[in-house]
């Protein structure tokens, strides 16, 4: 990449009804941001970008951070989501989305079939 | 209409979020012991897309060859369009050898999960619905067309998992879709389904998404 780095953004979001990411008529999302940035600054500017364009608003930001595989070395499902979506954005710089839990999901408890 | 208890897939993706070929109504299993599946991406753009390493083949007819791959215990095929009648029939061809099975064993049950167009950021909202139906149509049409092709006669169940207020396509106009394509018959499942659910192109990855499951009915 041109210089850039990769920066994970964990985050609550409102969803519009007819936001791309709203695929089950939720309110509100958490989930991942992970996309390519020069700076920690460049990177959150980028994230409200992206939140605008899938008509989302930010709630709270609960972390951001710059990507090292050093921190996500163990086998959750959010570490695996993580590093497989740092991979992509390594490989083209366009931004991912990852280990989303929308607002009907947390409704009925997060223990499913899976 | 079959002995064996087999399925096929459409439009997959991440094979960690494939489709659940072994439920039926009311939360019912009904084991399937063997499963294709087919994904619309040619191989090279599926495995940059889940950085899966697997050790595909060709397989196919001469003028209709596909790219199989063995995945934990299912045969895949890579570039299968579920709108296309022959990239259907190239399809079950292919899993009716290496299965060592009959086409009816696959395409009795044909299961689908939160199938939408590609790119559909670029369409307008109100085109956006259109263009879902359209596609689920011509999938219906395309699954008929294809056991017709194969010599299958009977019932097609084919099931979709999809949200009832997704709103690329939610219930009401998923149904008026599934009709226009042909089925017979069709209803929704009472219970509802949780999957973990990825995006066509692989960046976004949803935990647990509440699912409703559909199912039309076609006699051929």
């Amino acid at each position: 990449m041109d210089g850039s780095n990769i920066w994970v953004i964990d985050h609550k979001a409102t969803l519009s009804e007819f936001s791309p990411m709203n695929l089950d008529g939720s309110s509100w999302i958490l989930g991942v941001c992970v996309l390519s940035a020069i700076n920690k600054e460049h990177a959150l500017v980028k994230f409200n970008a992206f939140l605008k364009s899938e008509e989302m608003e930010l709630i709270e930001i609960y972390g951001s951070q710059e990507y090292s595989g050093d921190f996500f070395k163990d086998d959750s499902r959010r570490s695996t989501q993580i590093n497989n979506a740092a991979r992509m954005v390594r490989d083209d710089g366009q931004t991912c989305y990852v280990y989303a839990r929308t607002s009907e999901a947390m409704a009925e408890g997060i223990d499913g079939n899976e | 209409m079959s002995e064996l208890r087999g399925a096929l897939t459409l439009a997959e993706g991440n094979p960690v979020f494939r489709a659940d070929a072994d439920i039926i109504f009311n939360n019912g299993k009904d084991k399937k012991e063997f499963v294709l599946r087919t994904t619309l991406d040619d191989i090279g753009v599926w495995k940059a897309k889940h950085g899966i390493s697997i050790s595909p083949f060709k397989a196919g007819n001469v003028g209709a060859q596909k790219w199989v791959a063995l995945i934990e215990k299912d045969y895949w095929v890579f570039g299968i369009d579920a709108t296309n009648a022959n990239d259907i029939f190239t399809a079950v061809k292919i899993g009716m050898t290496y299965y060592k099975v009959k086409a009816a064993d696959l395409l009795s049950d044909i299961y689908v999960k939160n199938l939408n167009i590609e790119n559909e950021q670029q369409l307008l909202r109100e085109l956006l619905v259109k263009a879902n139906q359209k596609l689920y149509e011509d999938v219906c049409k395309a699954i008929v067309q294809a056991a017709k092709l194969l010599g299958v006669s009977g019932i097609l169940n084919f099931y979709v998992f999809s949200n009832n207020k997704n709103f690329k396509v939610p219930k009401d106009d998923l149904h008026a879709a599934l009709k226009n394509g042909g089925t017979d018959s069709i209803e929704t499942d009472s219970h509802s389904y949780r999957f973990s659910v990825g995006s066509n192109d692989g960046k976004r990855v949803f935990e647990n998404l509440i699912s409703h499951m559909h199912l039309a009915k076609f006699k051929v």
